[in-house]
């Protein structure tokens, strides 16, 4: 099979399934299904699609990543609730608060391996103390801000819309010399660099991008549980999640994240509803299991042993 | 008279149909959902709580159910864990109302995760008794389907700044920790000292995680207070004792919030004297209308929980009361629809008391009722010595210093 037809028919496979998955989507609140559920299936795949362009393609791993996360959240519900403004402009702020955020923390990138990792999640636990001694008219003080919008519909289809913009703009990655830019800086950024890529341009789009989808998804989640504090919009569970679903289903490939979160969350309901006093342990028994077994990850272990798959799976 | 025939099969089968559909909806029981926290920073508050809720389970299914229509319905807890998380809340309280219909709820421990289930309580047309979500703030997004059975945040200072007052203290320190409890109760007290004409002269936050309040305390002492209020958890107040003990800073009147725990008053005579929180002891003895009385509460506590690691506190008392309101407001407006379970709530409000105190609710659902009971620990016995119609002790004042403890 030529490159091209190679490439047309992962596209049209990827096409086929992305328009598969908006239709279950978009019909699962018609039909009744758990808004919650399928509310934080997107959200984990969005985050975790979001995490994959910073760790599987550029290979930064930023335990920090709830930072972005949490400003979103608070730019989101101090615009509705202290600013009297609309959702759209929370969203808006939020898209922002992240790009601004990001760019402070730009300096970070020049570290590299486990010392980008460490100082990430030291600047997310300065963000949350910082929030947190907002003054109380501005941030809510420790009981946090509670934004009164309504309407999780909207909220819902807010982050499908988002969703479908974070693997879209994934793919576009995967494809695009951007994309290419951004593997060669994993693999050997000083390789990369003599080969005439600016390492440091590529990574920090890589880095604003990311940074960007965090915000808004902290956002939008805001909106939908109608309710923002310090403690929980900086959760380093938020980023711990992130790396797990992402790494569960394989980094560095469009598709390892969205399989890893449905596989962990079918996984983690199904425990859950089962085992009410377990479930925790029988989960984090299951990830233990996962990284020692499948270390690349789900699709990336397909990949390894069934190369031709590539054809379809990416 | 073949039509005939194959009309009258036809109405047999719509009526057999019918009946049949008719009698696999027939109730059963009232379902009545709620979670709890396996893990996380809410699970021994939660848990606790959710022993009160099986005490009251016990009861009511004892005596055949819940009085609905002429007719007693067991009660079925459908109960599911949060694991102390915003994210499981908001999916659980969706599958308690979508698919296992519940006919109500009992909300989760934490004003956090209140906050996120009353808006789905509220959509999903259920009401809701809530048991831990003291923030203020909650009742005031507008929410039609949510009662509140335990003392909002802005009121829990209510007694004991009372008693700072009438015993003469002038100047107080207030110092907390940063965290949503104990912050709003700490702007609580203030707003109250500073109504009462009390003299607010320290005002002081610190980190979650700080075990080091030398600094803080000498503060404190350099301000002049007379009086040393502290909101934090039990955890910090035991540092804290022991670092007054330490530097010899002691105050004539020290409220900690969380002191009546047993962890706080294990310190033996170094917890002396010090005023602290609570709303539910075994030697108070409201005038219960609804529900079991003290004695009988705790001895169904024990009964049901011989093994518990921790005795009946608060929460559990509150949580018992949350369902006893939710069950009375059944019986009383003899529906399960939301609306009218409220209506019903405010109704009986004012009139009815409980183990935990006084149910009063204003049209939000904000508990005005609960009045805080204060305690000191007096010769290692923790007394009520506030509000005075149920004390069993006068208050110590002023508390001696340590050379004379």
């Amino acid at each position: 099979m030529s490159v091209e037809s190679s490439g047309r028919l992962q596209a049209m496979a990827w096409i086929g399934l992305l328009l598969i998955g908006i239709a279950c989507f978009v019909a699962a609140p018609a039909l009744g299904l758990s808004l919650a559920f399928w509310f934080y299936l997107a959200l984990w795949i969005t985050l975790a699609s979001g995490l994959n362009i910073m760790s599987g393609f550029t290979g930064y791993l930023p335990f920090g990543y709830a930072a972005f996360y949490g400003i979103g959240a608070y730019a989101a519900a101090i615009c509705v609730r202290k600013l009297g403004l609309n959702i759209a402009f929370g969203l808006a702020a939020a898209a922002v608060a992240g790009a601004v955020l990001s760019l402070i923390f730009a300096r970070t990138l020049n570290l590299r391996g486990i010392y980008f990792s460490m100082v990430s999640l030291a600047l997310a636990a300065i963000c949350r103390i910082l929030v947190a001694n907002l003054p109380d008219w501005m941030a809510g003080g420790s009981f946090g801000i509670t934004l009164g919008v309504g309407y999780r519909l909207g909220s819902y289809y807010a982050l499908l819309v988002v969703m479908v913009a974070t693997l879209l703009t994934v793919t576009w990655l995967a494809r695009s010399r951007l994309g290419m830019a951004l593997r060669a800086i994993r693999d050997d950024p000083d390789t990369a660099e003599v080969m005439g890529i600016n390492v440091g341009r590529a990574r920090l789009k890589a880095w604003m991008i990311s940074a960007v989808i965090a915000a808004l998804t902290g956002a939008i989640e805001a909106w939908y549980s109608n309710v923002v504090d310090a403690d929980t919009a900086f959760d380093l569970l938020i980023s711990t999640k992130a790396i797990i679903y992402a790494v569960a289903g394989g980094l560095g490939t469009v598709l390892g994240p969205v399989i890893g979160v449905i596989v962990m969350l079918f996984v983690d309901d199904m425990i859950w509803q089962r085992f009410p006093v377990l479930n925790v342990f029988l989960l984090g028994l299951v990830i233990v299991l996962l990284m020692m077994f499948l270390p690349r990850g789900i699709l990336g272990t397909l990949l390894w042993h069934k190369p031709r798959l590539r054809r379809v799976l990416f | 008279m073949i039509g005939l025939g194959r009309r009258a099969l036809l109405a047999t089968c719509i009526l057999g149909g019918l009946s049949s559909g008719l009698q696999a909806q027939e109730r059963q029981s009232i379902r009545i959902g709620m979670t709890t926290s396996s893990t996380g920073p809410f699970a021994v508050a939660s848990q606790s709580g959710e022993r009160g809720v099986q005490i009251w389970l016990d009861d009511v299914n004892s005596h055949g159910g819940i009085m609905l229509s002429g007719k007693k319905y067991r009660v079925e807890l459908v109960k599911r864990d949060d694991r102390s998380d915003k994210q499981m809340v908001s999916r659980v309280y969706d599958t308690l109302i979508n698919e296992d219909k519940v006919d109500a709820l009992i909300a989760p421990f934490s004003s956090t995760l209140v906050a996120v289930a009353a808006p789905i309580a509220d959509s999903g047309n259920k009401f809701m008794t809530s048991w831990a979500g003291s923030s203020d703030d909650l009742f005031r997004q507008g929410y039609k389907t949510i009662v509140s059975a335990t003392t909002q945040a802005s009121q829990i200072p209510v007694t004991s700044i009372d008693l700072a007052k009438s015993l003469g203290v002038d100047k107080l320190a207030i110092v907390f920790d940063d965290e949503p409890f104990p912050a709003s109760t700490a702007d609580a007290a203030r707003a109250l000292a500073e109504k009462a004409g009390l003299k607010v002269v320290l005002f002081e936050k610190y980190s979650k995680g700080s075990k080091d309040f030398g600094v803080l305390l000498q503060k404190a002492k350099a301000a002049g207070a007379t009086g040393f209020y502290s909101t934090s958890y039990d955890s910090d107040l035991i540092a804290m004792i022991r670092q007054m003990k330490e530097n010899d800073i002691s105050f004539p009147f020290t409220y900690m919030l969380y002191a009546s725990l047993s962890s706080v008053t294990g310190l033996g005579r170094d917890a002396n004297d010090i005023f602290s929180h609570t709303q539910f002891d075994k030697t108070v003895n409201w005038k219960v209308t609804d529900g079991l009385t003290t004695d009988q509460f705790l001895a169904a506590y024990d009964r049901l929980f011989p093994k518990a690691a921790y005795p009946a506190d608060f929460q559990t008392a509150l949580a018992y009361g949350a369902a006893v309101v939710l069950q009375k407001a059944i019986e009383t407006a003899n529906s399960l629809d939301a609306a009218k379970l409220k209506a019903a709530a405010l109704g009986f409000s004012g009139k009815t008391t409980l183990v935990s105190g006084q149910f009063e609710i204003d049209e939000t659902g904000f508990q005005r009722g609960m009045k805080p009971i204060v305690l000191q620990q007096q010769v290692g016995t923790l007394k009520i010595v506030a509000p005075s119609d149920i004390a069993t002790a006068k208050p110590i004042y002023p508390a001696p210093g340590w050379s004379q403890r």
